[in-house]
């Protein structure tokens, strides 16, 4: 994968996902995250459309932005963007600012109380590099609500979009995610 | 715990999951590699050194998922799901890692050092402790017998070897003697009652099959939480086939939101329901009606009193659906004299216009009429469910269960239009309802209307599993036959304590099991231990049931024993290979019971080895360790159609729409809509002072009471919350994210509100569990202890409360910052940022 260079990416499709949290389980079992920074965090939406309310789950964690302005941020460089997309911090260079955190609208990179740095979501690059399979969160999902690929790959799936409920306008940053939003059809 | 770069460093040597072997296609390896998953060394059961991955299984009442252990020099790093496995493991299942190396294990046994429940502790040893239990056991035997005994023996571990089905503890108090049954139970009673009464008995079960479903209806049931691991099924189905999905529930559950389309209902009213859908049914002819002659007793013919009755005509002065009927069903009966074979049922040849026995070749049985044979008037069980759905009109359904009259034809017609069509209602919130019992047989009926009973990926889909579909295991040692002792009604446990019924109880013995945070009326049964004089509770955690007891035995994870996983919540028999050694003082289930039984002067049948007991359990089966060793296996046949063979085991060997189980128990013996005891609309008295009705939801985080103390899960979910519709918060002045205190008559109890459109108004959820660390906001508190007259089952979602501002202080479980942060992700409005 990562002799590719092609951008990596999620893909999450609103459809299958129940809201099981494996994902983020996975990713701290997979990443040994201790408690409190939570790398990959899944939301619950709520709302009324159409005079009924509606539900919907959405699964995010770092989306490797095209555009990483959490790099941009960064004031000691430890944020870089790998050939194949992924956008890592090297802890050794990271001073704690969270100036990262500041400019991220997507609330990716945690502060560790532990550490006092900046971590967050590697898309699991050790698996990658070793070619040992994906992220641990996709591999974990017992749905296939989340799926990894090349930002091309996910893209070309059916209705996968890049704008999604009340993400922030995707131009910002141009995350590598895609999305299948909630087919609202209640009645 | 293991640093994240150690874990790179190690990943990057043995391996993902994923470098596991592809599904096989074998019937009984699904493990082409042989068996030896990537980087496994085939050393013993415990290697103190290198990497190696070993099979287990997760044990609690949930779904059974296979889990891989990652071992490294003798300590777990990782838990996940094996991706052969018919199903991916959850955040549940992986999260286990966090429970072996919880720093709030039980390390030791201990004895109580202060009063009863006040969690003050002196250690002991492990001698001290079985010989001083099995002490007392024999005395107390001996001074009142084995009825003094009450034995707990839970669904935190549905292993062979611990607190299964047919497992040895149950083997443990059988080889004691016997000891006071807990009669019926909390969790499926009335899907069991619905099941005898309509067919006879029988289990049905069909997840894997979803995929050839061509709709469902998940019906009191939230399946996106309760069968996470098989919605993939039912998402496949949608994709490829464009299967509907429609959902009837209170709640906007995860289910619901992802459906087609929500019906939202009245908790407890589902029959009625059931009964407007079975009126459109037969009102537009979208029943199935070859099937219903040949396998349902519809045509039977029926008579009540002793020269019958004219049906048509008086049944045109019968109230609305919910009301009392001027006749009373019970009298009706069967005619099983007249037909050409003496003592069979009797249905009317249309073709030959005369009674005959209904399996006689070349008839047509009549579904619609009246027969006078002998001068008494008959007519065809069919006539009588019509006459009685006739009173659920839609106007009817509306005001009982307050779903738009609007939504039951459409809802009918989208369910008899496609087959195979899928129920699913899995040991649904709904039939833990004051009438459960009557919810269950009308999803029965629809589906036997439209003749879904016997195909594949059709029916009611239940809980299921190996032990469901006729698959058979020995105990682990022999068991005896013992006399027969008086017991206590699941739901009464409670009352029974404190009013030492059906006589005094002195000892109580718990395996894994929430007797304090699962049985109902929590305060009343707390209150019964004062009556108590021994209790001992073998657990991994200082539960909130641990916290009473007069000892605590340390129990081993999963991970730190070998075990058998068998029973009724997967088709799959897993073997749970031992991963490392045991942590602390720790000790199986099976060694604790096997020391006891040794004490106790029984214990050469359980002092033998592990495997020995394990292949007996087998013996059955058919199924080998060996074949275990390399993977679950699935001995019962696949695909799996419930009823394929349209048998039942009724008096009639038919679908009994007309169920002469019901009937010899003294109920009405076709399907009617009774009112739930405990609702606002019923008591009035009772609505004054608790105005809301009160149902449990499950959640992702917890099974039953498995899981409190995971705190990879608690850091998600960190509080007992509580659903309440934006009107019902107004008119109490609570806001959303407010802590708030939930209550009745039974207890107290607190929670964090959820202001949300996603429930009904009048009506406010909470998830079912929590206790350990979140004691206070233990749901079981609130539950009624009264059961359902069919099956003595739980009717927790018949109940009522009050809800208001949190004007005590919430104490030492007051939430954090972070758990206010969590919840504000978990039900953030609209605002993801």
């Amino acid at each position: 994968m990562s002799d590719t260079k092609q951008q990596v990416a999620f893909f999450f499709d609103a459809n299958r996902c129940t809201g099981c949290r494996t994902c983020e389980v996975a990713c701290k079992v997979e990443n040994g995250v201790e408690l409190g920074p939570r790398w990959r965090k899944v939301r619950t939406v709520e709302g009324d459309q159409d005079g009924g309310p509606y539900m919907y789950h959405v699964s995010m964690s770092c989306n490797h932005c095209e555009v990483p302005v959490c790099a941009e941020a960064c004031p000691s460089g430890a944020i870089t963007k790998r050939s194949d997309g992924i956008v890592i911090v090297d802890e050794s260079k990271c001073i704690g600012a969270r100036l990262c955190a500041w400019a991220c609208p997507y609330d990716a990179p945690q502060f560790s109380e532990e550490t006092g740095k900046m971590e967050k979501c590697n898309f699991c690059s050790h698996r990658i590099d070793a070619g040992t399979g994906g992220p641990a969160c996709a591999e974990a999902c017992p749905t296939k609500a989340l799926q990894w690929g090349t930002l091309d790959e996910v893209a070309a799936k059916a209705g996968a979009t890049a704008e999604f409920g009340p993400l922030p306008d995707a131009d910002i940053t141009k995350p590598a995610i895609r999305f299948i939003p909630l087919k609202l059809v209640h009645s | 715990m293991q640093s994240r770069r150690s874990f790179l460093k190690w990943s990057a040597l043995v391996g993902g999951a994923s470098a596991l072997g592809g599904g096989g296609g074998l019937l009984l390896s699904r493990y082409p590699n042989g068996g030896a998953p990537a980087g496994a060394s085939g050393a013993g059961a415990a290697a103190a050194t290198g990497s190696r991955i070993v099979r287990t299984a997760n044990t609690p009442e949930c779904l059974h998922c296979a889990l891989l252990a990652h071992v490294e020099d003798g300590r777990l790093v990782k838990v996940t799901g094996d991706p052969d496995f018919n199903i991916l493991a959850c955040a549940r299942g992986i999260s286990r890692i966090r429970q072996l190396y919880s720093p709030h294990r039980l390390k030791y046994p201990m004895r109580r050092a202060g009063r009863r429940g006040e969690d003050r502790w002196e250690r002991i040893s492990w001698e001290e402790a079985l010989d001083t239990i099995a002490e007392r056991y024999r005395r107390i035997l001996e001074e009142d017998g084995n009825q003094a005994f009450l034995a707990f023996g839970g669904t935190g571990n549905w292993s062979s070897l611990s607190t299964g089905v047919r497992g040895l503890y149950s083997a443990f108090w059988n080889r004691f003697g016997g000891n006071t049954p807990i009669i019926s139970q909390l969790c499926c009673a009335s899907v069991s009652s619905g099941f005898n009464a309509v067919f006879g008995g029988g289990r049905s079960e069909f997840r894997d099959e979803w995929v050839h479903s061509r709709f469902f209806l998940a019906w009191g049931n939230n399946p996106a939480v309760s069968n996470q691991g098989y919605m993939k099924n039912l998402f496949q189905a949608r994709e490829e086939h464009g299967a509907r999905l429609i959902t009837i529930d209170p709640r906007l559950s995860e289910t619901a939101a992802l459906s087609d389309r929500w019906v939202q209902i009245r908790p407890g009213t589902d029959a009625a329901y059931a009964l407007g859908m079975v009126k459109v049914l037969l009102d537009e002819g979208l029943f199935d009606e070859e099937y219903v002659r040949r396998f349902t007793n519809a045509p039977f013919l029926v008579r009540l009193g002793e020269r019958g009755y004219d049906l048509q005509e008086a049944s045109r002065g019968w109230p609305a659906g919910g009301q009392t009927l001027p006749i009373d069903l019970r009298d009706l009966r069967l005619l099983t004299d007249g037909g050409s074979e003496p003592g069979s049922f009797v249905v009317w040849d249309e073709l030959g216009g005369r009674p005959v026995a209904p399996d006689t070749p070349g008839i047509r049985p009549a579904l619609r009429g009246s027969y006078t044979i002998g001068g008494v008037r008959y007519q065809p069980v069919f006539e009588w469910m019509r006459a009685n759905a006739a009173r659920y009109t839609p106007e009817v359904v509306h005001r009982i269960t307050g779903a738009p009259a609007d939504s039951i034809a459409p809802v009918t017609r989208e369910y008899a239009a496609v087959r195979p069509a899928a129920i699913i209602q899995n040991m649904a919130g709904a039939q833990r309802t004051d009438h459960g019992t009557l919810t269950v047989i009308g999803h029965l009926y629809l589906a036997s209307l439209t003749g879904n009973v016997g195909m594949l990926g059709g029916g009611v889909n239940d809980n299921g599993g190996f032990l469901r579909q006729g698959g058979n295991i020995n105990y682990p040692v022999p068991v005896q036959s013992n006399e027969p002792i008086a017991g206590i009604p699941a739901t009464k446990l409670g009352e029974y304590l404190v009013e030492r019924k059906p006589h005094p109880i002195r000892a109580i013995h718990v395996a894994g099991t929430g007797v304090l945070t699962q049985y109902p009326n929590t305060r009343k049964i707390i209150a019964g231990l004062d009556n108590i004089d021994l209790m001992v509770v073998q657990d991994i955690f200082m539960t909130t049931t641990a916290r009473y007891a007069d000892y605590v035995l340390p129990v081993t994870t999963l991970f730190e024993t070998r075990n058998l996983l068998a029973g009724v919540r997967s088709r799959y028999i897993q073997l749970m290979q031992q991963a490392i050694e045991p942590l602390f003082e720790s000790r199986s289930d099976r060694w604790i019971l096997t020391e006891l039984a040794r004490r106790l002067g029984f214990g050469d049948d359980f002092d033998k080895p592990d495997d020995e007991l394990l292949r007996h359990v087998l013996e059955p089966s058919g199924v080998t360790l060996e074949q275990l060793e390399e993977g679950p296996v699935n001995p019962m046949p696949d695909p799996w159609i419930p009823f394929a063979d349209k048998k039942f085991d009724t008096p009639s060997g038919r679908i009994e729409f007309f169920s002469t189980y019901l009937q010899e128990r003294g109920f009405d013996p076709l399907l009617e809509y009774l009112h739930p005891v405990e609702a606002p609309w019923v008591d009035e008295t009772r609505a004054a002072r608790y105005p809301l009705q009160l149902i449990n939801r499950k959640n992702h985080n917890h099974v039953n009471s498995s899981f409190h103390h995971h705190d990879f899960l608690t850091e998600i979910w960190a509080s007992q919350v509580l659903q309440i519709h934006p009107e019902d918060a107004k008119t109490r002045d609570i806001e959303d994210g407010a802590r708030i205190r939930v209550f009745n008559d039974r207890g107290e109890i607190e929670a964090m509100a959820h202001v949300t459109r996603g429930i009904l108004r009048g009506v406010v959820s909470v998830t079912t569990g929590w206790g350990g660390v979140n004691e206070k906001q233990t749901a079981s508190i609130l539950s009624p202890d009264k059961y359902e007259p069919i099956s003595l089952g739980h009717t927790l979602n018949s109940s009522m409360v009050e809800v208001a501002g949190g004007d005590t202080p919430a104490g030492t479980n007051a939430p954090s910052g972070r758990d206010a942060a969590s919840r504000r992700d978990a039900t953030s409005g609209g605002n993801m940022a």
